[in-house]
């Protein structure tokens, strides 16, 4: 109490107790903040070990040697992913209130409150707060920070869809890398297909017209005929390969 | 304005759309659209211009509606138009990758505007990353472009004020992208998140301000809308793009090769312009101005303009200055 008084009796003592309170409110939701993307299951005990640090670093071996691998490497990428959040955190905090700091000393103390003065004001803050993130934006913490989290999440997805994927092959489901795989396939195909239409045709010698007739029809009938001749369910070829008329009617 | 009255205006605008002057599909090739926009003037010109937009976001942002259309602007003066609409890539076009845009897509376009004029020539007008393929297919086929016109276009990735450039310097690109698309949505947050007050609120702010005037609101509405329709990128060329470009410089530093084939910007001999916003947060004046000293064009004008990367294209300043700016230096070459 006689503390209590003596702060307020002194010039601008209660000004600056007000500001050491605010001060410490706004560091406390900083930090509050920063936590904010932490996971829900609490921490290790210690508190200062990272979460899950003792599945991280437990050995792996045995049958699901390879799934705990996958799964301690994903915990580790989202374990630098909570971290590196948490520093974003930090520093959008401290860019809010650099920004108002500014922002209050731009202040003109007794301006009536128009419309004008308020479109300033706030035409004001929105110019501190740029000002304020354009600072942090540029700087070399900012941008680990960012690179931080977003490497770990990309390492955290790859280990996530690694595991889907596995679980899909045992459930005989379609992968996507099987489907990258057809299509690089695919484009292959195109490039190539592509590349022969580019080439010029071939000037062939005059033949008579009987063997080019031959020539080019019979590698199309053996083409069919490969493609139908699979198996049917009884095991018989399919009846169209023997078909007279239809062979005759493309041969006149 | 109320918020009454705001929801009323943005109610009856919710229909506008953007596209404003007729235009008429004359090829395509997968997913890719040629267009010819009509003549509304004499022609002017014999070689035509064949716009090349970037791959980020929607073409019609330059013919957005008819007192903010960059496109309609040059047909006013005589110019024949044409534009490369480059779709929505999907899942199947994950591998295509940016030589596939410059010597497949680009260059089949090129080939087919000038077989319809019956020309050797073109006129080209790269936009943004468009002028970067710009670049890289004239440097490429100089022979086919007889003039190329740069608007608000990358070349040094890594100059100071580039926070595009810092962010994605430390990042690893290729297990970002992995094999996948990148959302146009991502890429739409990174965006925003260059100048966040600006870009998320003070925009909204303004547009609470401003009289409900259903013309205002409705160009309101289809910024928003060009804005916010951006296509997924194909995974390869945008993993090239930013890996070659913004992490490695390698246009800048003539070390940038497509399909086996080395870009040297030296080869750029064309009479060239280069169209910078002196306010452009996405690409800094000093990423453009880099542009004269790379290339070996003796015939080089740089018209730099007091205006942002969006105020380019849709500004009452940029339809004032812009059109008859290109449409004069195409006139006299």
């Amino acid at each position: 109490m006689a503390d209590a008084g003596r702060a307020a009796s002194a010039p601008g003592a209660a000004a600056q107790t007000a500001f050491a309170a605010a001060e410490r409110f706004g560091n406390f939701l900083r930090e509050q903040f920063a936590g904010c993307f932490n996971p829900p299951w609490p921490p290790s005990p210690g508190g200062s070990v990272p979460i899950g640090s003792a599945f991280t670093e437990a050995p792996a071996f045995g049958l699901a040697r390879e799934q705990v691998l996958r799964a301690q490497r994903a915990t580790e990428a989202w374990n630098r992913l909570v971290e590196a959040q948490g520093r974003l955190q930090r520093m959008w905090s401290d860019t809010l209130r650099a920004a108002a700091t500014e922002f209050s000393s731009r202040l003109a103390a007794g301006e009536p409150l128009t419309q004008a003065a308020i479109d300033r004001l706030y035409d004001q803050w929105i110019g501190c707060a740029e000002a304020a993130y354009g600072r942090t934006a540029h700087s070399d913490d900012f941008t680990d920070a960012l690179a931080g989290f977003v490497n770990a999440g990309s390492q955290w997805r790859r280990e996530f869809a690694a595991s889907i994927e596995e679980w899909a092959k045992l459930l005989d489901l379609p992968t996507r890398s099987e489907i990258n795989t057809l299509t690089l396939r695919l484009r292959e195909l195109e490039a190539e297909l592509t590349a022969v239409q580019k080439q010029p045709r071939r000037a062939t010698p005059p033949a008579p017209v009987r063997s080019a007739a031959a020539n080019t029809a019979r590698p199309a009938r053996s083409a069919k005929r490969a493609r139908s001749a699979k198996p049917t369910a009884s095991g018989k070829k399919p009846r169209s390969v023997k078909s007279r008329p239809a062979r005759s009617k493309r041969t006149p | 304005m109320t918020s009454v009255d705001l929801q009323a205006a943005l109610a009856a605008a919710r229909h506008a759309t953007a596209g404003c002057s007729d235009k008429e599909e004359v090829w395509r090739f997968g997913k890719l659209r040629l267009y010819r926009y009509r003549s509304i003037a004499k022609p002017g010109h014999a070689t035509p211009l064949l716009i090349v937009y970037a791959l980020v976001n929607r073409p019609y942002m330059m013919d957005l509606q008819e007192d903010r259309s960059l496109i309609r602007g040059l047909l006013a003066h005589g110019v024949d138009v044409y534009l490369i609409d480059w779709g929505y890539p999907d899942g199947a076009d994950r591998f295509t990758t940016l030589a596939d845009y410059v010597e497949e897509f680009l260059q089949r376009s090129v080939e087919e505007v000038l077989k319809r004029h019956r020309l050797e020539q073109l006129n080209l007008l790269g936009v943004c990353q468009g002028g970067v393929l710009s670049l890289c297919y004239a440097a490429l086929h100089p022979a086919r472009v007889r003039n190329l016109i740069t608007m608000v276009t990358p070349v040094d990735f890594q100059t100071p004020a580039d926070l595009l450039s810092k962010w994605v310097r430390k990042i690893d690109i290729a297990a970002w992208v992995g094999e996948a698309n990148v959302p146009g949505a991502v890429l739409n947050q990174l965006f925003l998140s260059l100048m966040p007050f600006r870009l998320t609120q003070q925009k909204y702010v303004e547009l609470l301000r401003g009289p409900p005037e259903s013309h205002r609101i409705e160009n309101f509405m289809r910024v928003e809308q060009w804005i916010f329709d951006s296509p997924d990128q194909a995974g390869a060329a945008f993993r090239e793009f930013v890996t070659w470009c913004y992490q490695e410089n390698r246009l800048a530093h003539n070390c940038l090769e497509l399909a086996g084939r080395s870009i040297q910007l030296e080869a750029l001999r064309m009479p060239m312009l280069n169209l910078i916003g002196a306010r452009d947060h996405l690409v800094p004046p000093a990423a453009s101005l880099a542009l004269q000293s790379l290339v070996g064009s003796r015939d080089f004008t740089t018209l730099q303009l007091d205006l942002g990367h969006i105020g380019m294209y849709v500004s009452a300043r940029a339809q004032r200055e812009v059109p008859p700016a290109i449409a004069r230096w195409l006139e006299s070459r």
